[in-house]
């Protein structure tokens, strides 16, 4: 996940989707799957940003399994980040 | 038909919020000339990008857009699905808050160090209404933060006459000339009237618009307590000798400016020290409490009635002669002749009179309130 968690009002976004991500790891894993997330501030890796082409932030991009998908937004809607990700059936 | 496609084409190309079309993978499918600004970079490079699918509580929410030059611009996101040839495309819709989201970071930046200070703050809209006070407001006030927010200043009105003109002058002021200082009477929650030291100041936006007022006030309760100590005499609450002087001082100075009269009274307690020595001090002192009562029942409005020291009372009647001064003293030497003290019994005062300019002195009377009363201690004389 890409976010900005220390420029002026987007802490508040960024702890939302962070939040928001921790659930939607732990139902996954519920599900007996393995998930690896990294979290990084866009601030502190700004090539990396570049190199991944983010052009909104909060972003979850889903690296695999394949296709690589990205969901921007505080990801408060479970089910359609999950659909989005390509991780549940529609 | 109108409007028909080119129409359309206009009001989404004239639009100062952006909007893209995302296709079901979460590639730009078209943007507005508006994106172009958003996100530093010309069209052709941002159709075919991946944006992503979007996920956002309720109907909107913030997200940044990553700028180039003005780093993370902070928009307000709304989303729609729309069907284009049975394909679900998502509509999205930006709006640059970033001016609004610095502003009210600034603002929260300074609340933080506001929060820490013993004066009072409150921000307003420019129609008044509260959108923030710090923790000394809710001291000074006693209206908590969720019981002030929302309200106006109207919330601690006094509802007196003159407090309310003040008010009514206070907000004239501050539209024409934008800020104000000075003092104002208000109302604390519990219903007490207490009078504060406030400055307000207006905060505009980048155009110059009014956003906010801020004021910072200070109670003033205890400065006035200290003003009072400082003219005041602690025992009697009558004014001490130093108030007496000042008052006297400019009292002079208007006699000789118009050619008035003025007058002084001054008395002394008759055996004073046999009142403490017998009854005790704390005795003494009620004396002098009960004495200053009857003399300020007295005295004229106008009159400065003053403890000189010890067991000395001094009376400044302005615009009096020494014949008027006399018909005043005469009624407090009776008054407290008459009194009996529920400790000490019954006592006498001696008094002396003086007529100021000097040349009108009464028969029998000093012409100034010379080191003592005339009478002599243990033999007040009909004056």
């Amino acid at each position: 996940m890409f976010c900005v968690s220390t420029s002026p009002g987007s802490t508040a976004t960024a702890e939302r989707a962070i939040d928001n991500l921790r659930r939607l790891v732990a139902e996954l894993e519920e599900d007996g799957r393995r998930v690896d997330v990294e979290v990084i501030d866009i601030l502190e890796r700004p090539q990396l940003a570049e190199d991944e082409r983010i052009l909104a932030t909060p972003v979850v991009i889903k690296k695999l399994p394949e296709p690589l998908r990205r969901i921007v937004g505080d990801l408060s809607e479970l089910d359609k980040v999950l659909i989005g990700l390509d991780l549940k059936e529609h | 038909m109108f409007p028909d496609e080119a129409a359309f084409r206009s009001l989404v190309e004239q639009s100062s919020d952006t909007i893209l079309l995302l296709d079901p993978a979460g590639t730009v499918a078209y943007a507005n000339p508006a994106a172009e600004q958003l996100f530093g970079r010309p069209l052709a490079n941002l159709i075919g990008e991946e944006f992503g699918g979007i996920s956002t509580a309720e109907e909107q929410s913030d997200i940044y857009i990553p700028h180039p030059q003005r780093g993370n611009v902070a928009t307000n996101a709304r989303s729609t699905t729309i069907r284009l040839d049975d394909i679900p495309y998502t509509a999205v819709y930006l709006r640059d808050i970033s001016e609004r989201v610095q502003a009210e970071e600034r603002l929260r930046q300074s609340s933080v160090a506001l929060d820490a200070i013993d004066q009072g703050l409150m921000i307003t809209r420019p129609d008044t209404t509260i959108v923030a006070v710090n923790p000394a407001f809710t001291t000074i006030t006693g209206y908590t933060e969720e019981e002030a927010l929302g309200h106006t200043p109207e919330l601690q009105r006094t509802g007196r006459q003159e407090d309310e003109e003040s008010f009514t002058e206070m907000r004239r002021i501050l539209e024409r000339e934008g800020h104000w200082t000075g003092a104002l009477w208000r109302r604390r929650k519990n219903g007490e009237i207490y009078q504060e030291w406030l400055s307000i100041s207006p905060v505009h936006r980048d155009n110059g618009d009014l956003m906010y007022y801020v004021a910072i006030f200070s109670d003033m309760t205890a400065i006035n307590q200290l003003r009072q100590l400082a003219h005041h005499d602690y025992l009697t609450g009558l004014f001490n000798r130093a108030a007496l002087q000042q008052h006297l001082d400019e009292e002079m100075r208007r006699t000789a400016r118009y050619g008035d009269v003025f007058s002084l009274i001054m008395f002394d307690l008759d055996h004073f020290k046999a009142v403490n020595d017998r009854h005790g001090h704390d005795t003494g002192d009620r004396v002098l409490q009960q004495v200053a009562e009857l003399t300020l029942d007295e005295v004229r409005d106008i009159d400065i009635t003053a403890r000189w020291g010890g067991e000395e009372f001094m009376i400044l009647l302005p615009a009096t002669d020494g014949d008027q001064a006399q018909v005043l003293a005469e009624r407090i030497r009776k008054r407290i002749a008459r009194t009996a003290f529920p400790e000490a019994g019954y006592i006498t005062i001696s008094l002396g009179i003086a007529e100021v300019p000097c040349w009108r002195k009464p028969a029998g009377y000093a012409h100034t309130p010379g080191p003592g009363p005339l009478q002599g201690q243990g033999n007040p004389q009909p004056l």
